[in-house]
């Protein structure tokens, strides 16, 4: 009997089922407690949420995709399969912080081959918000196309399915370089430099940038056709342009062009592939995702060093340890930036247009409101990267509530850094609000703080979830506390907008300050509260912190 | 009469339906290293989690230098240290960093808080990789940053969970020359391990937890002597080791099942 293992070939099928009915076991077994339940629910919540979007923008395309088709101008579906390009790769990175993201790495102990351990990487990746929404829109492209020529309802079919695929590939490709990249210190570097050159690319394509070039109307006119045409003709080349041309090609007769379009399509989605391949060659033998150990030949210690806050006591001690651990953490840094490029992207242009009064009033408290989003997963989950570390705060002599003050005093000195940029940019870019808005926009703020950090700390403490500090992605079990704080986000915003809107529609805007003001002293208070009573609300869920933040590593 | 260092009467905790630890009373006395013994599951772990404060009893009560942690948390956790189960290291931090931040956690200041560290990084032979994040430490490498860690703010009491766990030979005898050396300054030290030699070598106290009740509880002398007067004749007139007394007290039932997994090579 001995060397049964080693002599039998492993069953793919039979780990495939294996990991099935893991995952089943483990749905039920969270259904046990009332957290794995309230976990469930925000997961059917929020998939479905994002299935009613998906379906929503499915119907949409899906008509879109009927009218063109029906009027014989396949080439014109590309104006379709871009934005659902778009949408698929870039919204999953911007709401990174808000997934949950399974660490496959636990497969690696078992005799898992390398197309397994893709193929599973891939499959939990369909879970993913952007390829359920993206997934869902691409369908009704193809149920829209369909029904309109059903005479080319192989070549959209294929169409279809390889672009999904490289939609596919593609996200997860980026997920997976960008985790590898924020890792480690020098490449989280180059990462920011070419972020920075893109931001500013960015800018060549916005006509706001060309204002005062001295050219006229007619000449951003024609310019702007010229750089249309590029546009359009470079786009050929690319996957939401082969994809219609392939049907295009296929409409008027061109088999073998529409051949040719879908091969080449065919060649990026196998190109994604082979870069996710290298990624995941990499996990797979077994890379660590962390800072690399860095070999020191000559003993060069830092003796005597004292601490960047030396002296200031336990509070201090927690305020410098949440930096390093802030700047160590690509992922952290990656979470702060992404409100910045978004603000960024999303001012685009603001100064022109119809909507200039509009933007130049609210784009400040929007761009502020917007720029909380950077902290959510450190201001709701602030014990989440402690680990087994968690351990050392109820073992210490420090009260809980000092522990609590430090990780504020971090987060909101962070969300001041982060104001300070999104207000620089949105200045610059829409001008000086109104000083009532701006006026409101300060009051409101000294109210949201306050407010979040309080909540921030409850559900800190009784939502906990263990934080992955080099994975884009949530953790998985962290939903619940996403949709929480997300709610919580979209209500504090609520309050502001439910005091200035009426109040500036009736002619009092100047009223709001004052009454956000008062607001603003009630959240301080509650603030304070939860400070006082943090060393008790712990006290009642050491256990469970502890299981949750270390055990279930 | 002396205060104890450590004292438990009744000590019990229950998880829903299941007992981990019955009844447990027991009294360290201040400068004795008490080894706290058990098999896998017994209940050692969590009666020290009672024993620092981080699981509340069901029932039962504690004193540690004749204080609760009810009445007077903070000042206890001062006086004491621990190596807990999970090490409490914070992985992204380097060893120096995180010696500064327990230092400052228990209230040392900056000047003696950097001097400790880096007379504890040289002790423990930590100080030549500083930039390495604990991280990426070997487990014993961070068995001996907790000890450190533990120790830094010099405590009373000191309860250490596995601390030789995957430490090799040469650092456990560098940790166990300063586990004595405290003992002889006058601290008390609560000891759990599986490694039976080294808690004879250093323990002048042992207790035994069996299927979460207190089944042994003396000195190594007593124990000896209580269970050589179960042996019959010619055996009772050897000195047992402790492992041969722990064998007795918790049974051997598991190596006789062992002959039975015929099919391992």
């Amino acid at each position: 009997m001995v060397g049964v293992a080693a002599e039998s070939p492993v069953s793919v099928r039979a780990q495939y089922a294996a990991v099935a009915a893991m995952r089943w076991q483990m749905l039920l077994h969270s259904l046990r407690t009332s957290r794995g339940s309230f976990e469930m629910g925000a997961r059917i919540l929020s998939r479905g949420f994002f299935a009613l979007i998906g379906l929503g923008i499915g119907v949409g395309l899906g008509f879109g995709a009927w009218q063109i088709a029906a009027h014989d101008s396949p080439r014109v579906l590309a104006a379709l399969f871009w934005p659902v390009l778009i949408f698929w790769q870039v919204f999953p990175i911007t709401i990174a912080s808000f997934q949950e993201n399974a660490d496959l790495s636990v497969f690696l102990r078992f005799p898992v081959n390398f197309l397994s351990y893709a193929l599973f990487y891939i499959l939990f990746g369909l879970f993913d918000v952007g390829s359920l929404v993206g997934g869902i829109a691409l369908a009704g492209v193809w149920v829209g196309a369909s029904i309109a020529r059903p005479d080319l309802i192989g070549w959209i079919t294929a169409a279809v399915i390889l672009f999904a695929l490289f939609n596919i590939f593609l996200t997860r490709m980026i997920f997976s370089w960008i985790d590898r990249w924020l890792a480690q210190r020098r490449t989280r570097e180059i990462l920011g430099v070419i972020f920075l050159f893109l931001l500013l690319g960015a800018q060549l394509l916005n006509p706001a940038f060309y204002r005062h070039s001295g050219f006229g109307h007619d000449f951003n006119r024609v310019a702007m056709a010229r750089r249309i045409h590029v546009v359009e003709e470079a786009q050929n080349f690319l996957p939401p342009g082969l994809a219609a041309n392939a049907l295009n090609s296929a409409h008027e007769g061109r088999a073998l062009a529409a051949g040719v379009d879908l091969f080449f399509l065919a060649l990026y989605a196998a190109a994604a592939g082979a870069l996710l391949g290298l990624r995941l060659d990499a996990e797979y033998r077994g890379e660590n995702l962390g800072e690399a150990p860095k070999r020191t030949a000559t003993v060069s210690r830092a003796r005597g060093r004292g601490s960047v806050l030396g002296g200031s006591g336990p509070v201090g001690a927690v305020v410098e340890k949440e930096i390093r651990y802030l700047m160590r953490s690509g992922v952290a840094l990656y979470g702060l930036l992404a409100p910045l490029i978004i603000v960024f992207l999303f001012s685009n242009g603001m100064p022109g247009g119809h909507g200039a009064g509009f933007a130049r009033e609210y784009a400040l408290p929007l761009g502020v409101a917007y720029s909380f989003l950077g902290l959510t997963r450190f201001i709701y989950n602030n014990l989440g990267g402690e680990g087994s570390g968690i351990q050392l705060y109820f073992l210490s002599p420090t009260p809980f509530r000092d522990i609590m003050l430090g990780k504020n005093i971090v987060h909101t000195a962070l969300f001041l850094l982060e104001l300070a940029l999104v207000s620089t940019i949105v200045i610059v870019r829409a001008g000086v609000p109104d000083t009532r808005v701006l006026a409101a926009t300060f009051a409101w703020l000294l109210f949201a703080m306050p407010a979040q950090l309080a909540i921030g700390n409850v559900l800190s403490i009784t939502m906990a979830y263990r934080m992955n500090m080099v994975r884009m992605g949530r953790e998985e079990g962290s939903l619940g506390n996403s949709l929480l704080s997300m709610l919580v986000q979209l209500l504090v915003f609520g309050v502001g907008a439910a005091v200035y809107i009426p109040l500036s529609a009736t002619g009092h805007a100047g009223l709001a300050s004052p009454v956000l003001l008062l607001l603003a002293v009630g959240s301080i208070w509650f603030w304070l509260r939860t400070l006082a009573n943090a060393g008790e609300m712990v006290a009642a869920r050491k256990e469970t912190l502890v299981a949750t933040l270390y055990k279930t590593a | 009469m002396t205060t104890p260092a450590i004292a438990t009467w009744g000590l019990t905790r229950r998880f829903g339906s299941f007992t981990a630890v019955e009844d447990v009373s027991f009294e360290v006395a201040t400068g004795q290293f008490f080894g706290f013994l058990g098999p896998n599951g017994a209940g050692k772990s969590t009666t020290i989690k009672m024993l620092t404060g981080l699981l509340e009893p069901t029932s039962g009560s504690i004193e540690i230098l004749g204080q609760t942690f009810s009445a007077s948390a903070l000042d206890l956790k001062r006086q004491i240290g621990v190596v807990p189960e999970g090490m409490a290291l914070l992985n992204r931090l380097t060893a120096s960093e995180y010696l500064r931040f327990v230092g400052r956690m228990y209230g040392l200041d900056g000047e003696t808080t950097n001097q400790r560290t880096d007379e504890l990084l040289d002790f423990m032979q930590l100080a030549n990789e500083p930039k390495k994040l604990i991280a990426d430490f070997s487990h014993g490498m961070q068995k001996k940053l907790a000890m450190a860690a533990a120790v830094i703010h010099a405590p009373k009491v000191l309860f250490l969970d596995e601390p030789f766990e995957g430490v090799d030979a040469i650092a456990a005898g560098t940790l166990k020359a300063m586990l004595q050396g405290m003992i002889h300054r006058g601290a008390t030290i609560f000891l759990t391990s599986h490694v039976l030699e080294i808690v004879e070598r250093l323990c002048s106290h042992v207790a035994i937890i069996h299927q979460g009740r207190l089944v042994a509880n003396g000195s190594l002398e007593e124990l000896r002597a209580g269970v050589a007067s179960t042996l019959p004749g010619e055996e009772r007139e050897q000195k047992l080791t402790l492992e041969e007394i722990f064998l007795n007290t918790v049974g051997a039932e598991s190596a006789e099942a062992a002959q039975e997994l015929s099919w391992l090579a």
